[in-house]
C-alpha cells in the first residue's frame, strides 16, 4: 500500500486489510517527531500516520517492508501489521525522527491508577478472532503464576464477543505486580498495577536550628516506602517535590525545610520512579521566621 | 585540600574537571501538567515523563564524589544538562571523563565546540580511524586535553559523539562550556538554557512546561548573561518577555538558533517582575518549551 490516502481511500482500504475486530491506532507526524513515538497494537492492528507538520515527510520502516513515499502536510499513510513483532520506522527525509510500532498477539489494559488492597480489579483482554479465552498471569516480585482466566464478558452471546474482540477477568491484588495474557500465540505486554492502603500520615513541623523539620510517620507501616516532601508553590504551578526519603523500620521520615515564610506542605507515598503518588496526607501550614 | 575537592580546579591556567557517566530516572514534568493548557487537558502521568536515563555528572577528583553539575542560581535542577564547564581565553583544559554506564553499559565520549584540540581529545567515534576518547566503554577513562584560544571566547555545547550520540542527546548527555574573554568581567547571573526534546514533550534543560522549566532569578542592577544552546534537530526561537538586548548593535528580543548552535546574551537587569522565556516555535512552546524568569527589585 503505497499511496497517500484519503480518508474514504483509507477506510477503504483498512476494510478490505484489517480484521473485523480490527482498531486504528494513530500517530502524528509533527515537525521533526512522531507522536506517540511508541505504539503497543494487536495483530492485525492498522496504523494510520497523519502529516500534520507544514513539511514533507515520509513513513520507512525496513522491518515491516514498507515505505509511505512523500506524505505532503495534512496526508495520510496507513499499513496493517500481520504478525507480531517489533518494527522501527523513520523519516528518511528528517534525521533523528523515528518510531516504534510492537505489534503483540494479545492486548491487555487495566487501571492505571493505585488500587485498593484486596478489591477486586477489571482487566480487558484485546485478542485477534477467534481466540476465546486468555490465561492472565501475575508477577508479584517471585515470577509469573497463574490467577485468572479472561473470558467473553457475561450476558453477550459468542457471536458478540467474535465481533467484540474483548475478553474480561477480574483479579484481587494484594500486593503491587506486574500482569500479562497468555494465549496461543504467545503473551501480551505487561501491565503494572500498584496496590496502597488506605494510609493515614501522622505530619508534624517543628522548629529547629537550621530551619524547620517535618516529621511524618504512616499507619499502616510502610518500612522502607518511598516518600516525598511536596510544597505548594505558586511558581511551580502545583505540588512540587522538594526532598525524598525512605520511611524507616518504624514507618517515620523527617525532612529538613529550610526556607522562609509560610507554605503548604505535604507528604506523598510514591512508587518506584519517584512520581507515581500512591497516598498523600493533607496539607499542613508550615511558617518558618 | 580545598582545591581538591572543588570542581574545575585551577593551577597555572590549567583547569581541571572530573566528569562521568552515570545512570539516573528523569522526569521531565515533576508537577505532572501543563499549566497553560485548557482546563483538564494538561494533564501528563509519570508513565509519559518518567524515564531511565544516562546523564554528564560533575565529580570531584579521581570521581571520589558527585557535585552539582552548575551552581544553583544558574540552573535550578541537577543533571541536565551536564556540568557548566567555566573557562577563561587563554586556560588549557583537562576534562578527565569516566564512563559509569551501568544502565545501557553503552560507549560514551565527550565531544567540545568552540576549544581547540588534537584528534584524539575529539571524542567523536570513526570506523576506521580508531580514537579512544571517542569510544570510551563502560568502566574506562579518557582525558580530553583543550584549549581555550583567542577564538573561543563564549558559550560552546559538548555532546555525547561516541556510536551512542543519538542515544545520548535523546537523554540528556549535553553541556555548556562558557569561556570568558582574556579581561572579561564574569556577569553577576549566567543562566544556563539548553533547548532540546525531552521524550514527547519540548524542554530546556530537559523539563517541560512552566514551573518545571528553570526559574531564572535576578534583582534589578545585576549584570545577567543567558548561555543559550540548541541540541536536536530543529530550529527554535530564544526569546524573552519585557527585554530587549543588541546583537551586533542591533536591538532584538528574539534571536534563532539551530542545532549545535549556541550564543549569549547579556543585558543589565532593570525591569522588576516575573516574566516568560521561551522558544517561539509555537509548536515547541505548547509542548513545553516555556518558561519564568523573575526579577526582584533591589
Amino acid at each position: 500500500m503505497r499511496a497517500a490516502l484519503t480518508a474514504a481511500g483509507l477506510a477503504a482500504a483498512l476494510a478490505l486489510a484489517a480484521p473485523a475486530s480490527a482498531e486504528v491506532a494513530f500517530v502524528t507526524a509533527e515537525q521533526s517527531s512522531f507522536s506517540p513515538a511508541h505504539l503497543d497494537i494487536l495483530v492485525g492492528d492498522p496504523v494510520n500516520w497523519r502529516n500534520a507538520s507544514v513539511r514533507e515527510h515520509d513513513i520507512r520502516s525496513d522491518a515491516a517492508g514498507f515505505d509511505s513515499g512523500r506524505l505532503a502536510p495534512s496526508t495520510s499513510f496507513a499499513h496493517v501489521f500481520s504478525a507480531p513483532g517489533a518494527y522501527p520506522y523513520i523519516c528518511t527525509i528528517h534525521a533523528g525522527m523515528a518510531g516504534e510500532v510492537a505489534v503483540h498477539p494479545l492486548l491487555l489494559d487495566g487501571p492505571h491508577a493505585p488500587v485498593a488492597r484486596g478489591a477486586p480489579v477489571a482487566l480487558h483482554v484485546r485478542a485477534p478472532d477467534g481466540v476465546g479465552e486468555a490465561v492472565i498471569e501475575e508477577d508479584a516480585g517471585g515470577g509469573f503464576r497463574r490467577v485468572a482466566v479472561a473470558t467473553p464478558p457475561a450476558g453477550r452471546g459468542h457471536e458478540e464477543h467474535d465481533a467484540e474482540g474483548t475478553l474480561q477477568a477480574t483479579v484481587t491484588p494484594q500486593a503491587s505486580a506486574s500482569y500479562r495474557a497468555v494465549g496461543p500465540a504467545g503473551t501480551s505486554p505487561a501491565l503494572r498495577i500498584e496496590v496502597t492502603d488506605r494510609t493515614n500520615f501522622a505530619l508534624r513541623a517543628a522548629t529547629a536550628r537550621r530551619g524547620t523539620v517535618v516529621r511524618v510517620r504512616t499507619r499502616p507501616a510502610q518500612p522502607g516506602a518511598r516518600v516525598v516532601l511536596q510544597l505548594r508553590l505558586r511558581e511551580r504551578f502545583g505540588w512540587w517535590t522538594v526532598a525524598r526519603k525512605h520511611l524507616d523500620d518504624r514507618s517515620r521520615a523527617a525532612f529538613l525545610l529550610r526556607r522562609r515564610g509560610s507554605v503548604r506542605a505535604r507528604v506523598a507515598v510514591v512508587g518506584e520512579d519517584w512520581a507515581t503518588v500512591l497516598a498523600v496526607s493533607r496539607p499542613l501550614r508550615v511558617r518558618t521566621r | 585540600m580545598v582545591l581538591a575537592a572543588s570542581a574545575g580546579t585551577a593551577e597555572a591556567g590549567v583547569r581541571h574537571e572530573w566528569v562521568a557517566a552515570v545512570p539516573t530516572t528523569w522526569n521531565a514534568v515533576p508537577n505532572g501538567h501543563d499549566a497553560l493548557a485548557h482546563d483538564g487537558e494538561g494533564m501528563i502521568e509519570p508513565a509519559r515523563s518518567v524515564f531511565p536515563t544516562v546523564v554528564y555528572r560533575r565529580y570531584t577528583r579521581d570521581w571520589r564524589r558527585p557535585l552539582r553539575n552548575a551552581p544553583r542560581a544558574s540552573v535550578d535542577h541537577d543533571k541536565i544538562p551536564g556540568p557548566l564547564l567555566r573557562a577563561r581565553e587563554g586556560d588549557r583544559l583537562r576534562v578527565h571523563f569516566k564512563n559509569l554506564d551501568t544502565l545501557f553499559k553503552r560507549p560514551h565520549s565527550m565531544h567540545f565546540h568552540g576549544v581547540g584540540y588534537r584528534p584524539g581529545s575529539d571524542g567523536v567515534y570513526l570506523p576506521g580511524f580508531p580514537e579512544k576518547g571517542g569510544d570510551v566503554k563502560p568502566g574506562q577513562t579518557f582525558t580530553y586535553r583543550l584549549h581555550a584560544g583567542p577564538d573561543s571566547a563564549g558559550v560552546w555545547p559538548y555532546h555525547d559523539h561516541s556510536r551512542s550520540m543519538h542515544e545520548s542527546l535523546n537523554g540528556g548527555m549535553y553541556g555548556a562550556l562558557s569561556i570568558l574573554g582574556r579581561s572579561e568581567r564574569a556577569p553577576d547571573r549566567e543562566f544556563v538554557s539548553v533547548f532540546a526534546p525531552v521524550g514527547e514533550f519540548q524542554g530546556v534543560n530537559a523539563r517541560a512546561f512552566v514551573g518545571n522549566t528553570p526559574i531564572y532569578r535576578a534583582r534589578v542592577g545585576d549584570r545577567v548573561q543567558w548561555d543559550v544552546l540548541a541540541i536536536g534537530s530543529e530550529h527554535h526561537t530564544f526569546h524573552v518577555h519585557g527585554h530587549r538586548w543588541r546583537n551586533r548593535g542591533v536591538p532584538e528580543d528574539t534571536r534563532t538558533l539551530g542545532p549545535a548552535e549556541s550564543f549569549r546574551v547579556k543585558w543589565r537587569e532593570d525591569a522588576p517582575g516575573t516574566w516568560l522565556y521561551h522558544c517561539h516555535v509555537e509548536e515547541h512552546m505548547a509542548k513545553g518549551m516555556i518558561g519564568l524568569y523573575r526579577v526582584s527589585k533591589r
